[in-house]
């Protein structure tokens, strides 16, 4: 079974948000990190192919400096990444460049996190599978084989719902799906040798249509913090400023 | 004239809180615009009562889809006769819930019609013909802003973001209409599975109580639950809690769980992790109980209580139950 994981370099969830002008995040210092939904995305293939046997294969678009984060993809096991770079990484600009080259590929199944930490679209997966033609089952919590089926526990809102599909068809996962494992030493040296093909793309018209501007959220002021070794009083404060506050 | 399309969801008879929520702000909006409101409601059966509803939200017209085939969220099925109503009316937005189904659809629609998406939008703003939206990224540490020109745009709206709005009653025209054909059967639905409890939903709860490691054991939030069903809250939890295996991966409150926005939001025993608050700081207000005057919760915290969570907790289910009798 050959397995497409596409991957995204985000920040650090530790990351304290630095704007450069209104228009641009400071990105020095920074520490990258796979969006950790991908993670699920690559723990899932890899078991894939541990039960079918295969190829997995990282698909990655960002900057060129982001080969660094897809060896740790490579380190948890994945057999060879590709790294599209462009400069621009909005969601319809992605799906394109990703349709573009997955075109070419025979594969059986794509495999990607519902939504990525850093930018809260989550909307390549679905983009991506509207360009290629073929299925896809979102924010998936299960995935079992039967037949020449795939089979998925997709969330609802307070339901799970069981997806059939059959291949080639995108999933998309969610926490909960599974546990990902950590590199070992010997995968570490192995993905030093292994290829990461860098695809340069030419896509770079610019459309504009909108306009996005960022803006750091005003700082909270303090709140009010009661001595809680009395709960009687503590409470009765608490649910005074509660009332007051409208939200009781 | 501008048409607005707000894609609604239902439960028992009623409208979802967050397309209520929504169509609540859009007609206040167009009270004083020349815009119109087009709803479009799907299902096996369409309550009576849910045109009334939507009505009282100064709807120009009610598009229904009333059919077997719309039973159960099936893309496949969905897309080809949605694409087809936005074809006909041409709307500047089309509006959904950032539900199960709204996140889903929203995108794909989008892509089918090559337009932009604004996903998990928390506020607009409006002049004159231009929209503004507002949307958190890096786990709610930036907003960003996005200003559309007038084309086609999707939308999804996190539910309470909008406050209360006053009922602006009219004479929508209501017509129904049948689904496409449909030609692509690679996306069964084969079975939907109901939660066991008909625990709260999480995303949509008003008020949440949330606990963490304090918490010590799955036993023990049984406290949390009291105090939940007292205010008529939803419990979530920190990822700490679900790792334990305290609590299922569904109530996880954070960046590789839920995103919430209730109007209040009690931390129990949550030490405030950064990838904890990136699901809950844009909560209204927000409580935390903790016996650690240093923990970061209280940096976000409207109101903290520093003390043991299992003496202030049950003090704190007691009063409220004495409040909620009188
Ligand atoms: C990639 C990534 C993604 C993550 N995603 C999430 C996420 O989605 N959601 C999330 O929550 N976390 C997430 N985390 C984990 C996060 O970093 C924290 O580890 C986690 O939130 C801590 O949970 P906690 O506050 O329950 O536990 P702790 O940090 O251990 O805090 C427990 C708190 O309970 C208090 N306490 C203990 N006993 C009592 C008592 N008797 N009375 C009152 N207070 C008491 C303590 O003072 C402490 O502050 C993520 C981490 C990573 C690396």
């Amino acid at each position: 079974m050959k397995i497409l994981v596409l991957v995204k370099e985000t920040f650090d969830t530790e990351t304290k948000i630095v704007l450069e002008n209104s228009k641009k995040i400071n990105n020095e210092g920074i520490k990258y990190i796979i969006n950790p939904y991908d993670e699920f995305a690559i723990e899932e293939a890899l078991r894939i192919r541990e039960k079918f046997g295969g190829e997995v294969v990282i698909y990655s678009v960002g900057r060129r400096e982001s080969e660094v984060t897809l060896r740790n993809g490579l380190a948890l096991g994945a057999d060879k990444a590709k790294l599209i770079v462009s400069e621009k990484i909005d969601s319809i600009t992605v799906s394109k460049l990703l349709a573009e080259n997955i075109t070419k590929e025979e594969f059986e199944i794509i495999l990607s996190g519902w939504i990525a930490i850093d930018d809260n679209n989550a909307q390549v997966p679905a983009r991506l599978s509207q360009l290629l033609d073929i299925p896809l089952v979102n924010v998936v919590t299960k995935i079992d084989f039967s037949d020449d089926k795939i089979i998925c526990h997709r969330e609802g809102d307070n339901t799970v719902e069981i997806i059939k599909v059959s291949p080639p068809a995108m999933i998309a996962v969610q926490r909960g799906i599974n546990e990902p494992r950590y590199p070992t030493v010997k995968n570490i040296l192995q993905a030093k040798k292994k290829q990461i093909d860098l695809i340069i793309s030419e896509n770079n018209e610019d459309i504009n249509r909108i306009n996005i501007t960022y803006q750091l959220p005003e700082v909270k002021k303090a709140g009010l913090i009661i001595d809680g070794s009395k709960p009687e009083k503590a409470v009765n404060i608490l649910i005074q400023k509660l009332k007051e506050a409208k939200v009781l | 004239m501008d048409k607005i399309l707000v894609i609604v969801e239902h439960k028992n008879g009623l409208l979802k809180k967050v397309s209520q929520q929504i169509l609540g702000f859009i007609s206040d909006f167009c009270r004083q615009s020349e815009k119109k409101i087009l709803v479009l409601i799907y299902g096996e059966k369409i309550a009576e009562r849910l045109f009334e509803e939507v009505a009282s939200w100064g709807a120009d017209e009610i598009i229904t889809i009333e059919n077997q085939c719309f039973a159960n969220y099936n893309p496949a099925i969905f897309i080809p006769t949605i694409a087809d109503v936005i074809k006909k009316n041409s709307p500047q937005l089309v509006f959904f819930g950032n539900t199960a189904v709204g996140r889903d659809l929203s995108p794909r629609l989008a892509q089918y019609f090559n337009s932009y998406m604004i996903s998990d939008v928390i506020d607009i703003k409006i002049e004159k013909d231009k929209f503004c939206f507002t949307r958190p990224v890096y786990g709610g540490k930036l907003f960003e802003e996005v200003e559309t020109n007038g084309e086609l745009v999707f939308v999804t709206v996190r539910p309470n973001s909008f406050g209360n709005s006053v009922n602006y009653h009219k004479n929508p025209h209501i017509y129904n209409i049948e689904p496409k054909a449909i030609t692509n059967f690679s996306y069964m639905v084969s079975d939907i599975l109901r939660k066991e409890s008909e625990e709260k939903s999480l995303s949509e709860a008003e008020i949440i109580v949330s606990g963490g490691k304090g918490l010590k054991s799955a036993e023990n939030f049984v406290l949390l639950e009291e105090l939940a069903r007292v205010l008529g809250a939803a419990v979530g939890a920190s990822r700490s809690a679900v790792d334990a295996g305290w609590r299922p991966y569904s109530s996880q409150v954070g960046q590789t769980g839920k995103t919430v926005k209730p109007k209040l939001y009690i931390a129990c025993g949550i030490s405030g992790a950064m990838q904890h608050l990136a699901g809950m700081s844009t909560s209204q207000v927000i409580v935390a109980i903790n016996k650690d005057p240093e923990a970061p919760i209280f940096k976000v915290a409207d109101y903290g209580i520093i003390g043991d969570l299992f003496e202030i907790v049950p003090v704190l289910t007691e009063e409220l139950k004495k409040i909620f009798k009188d």
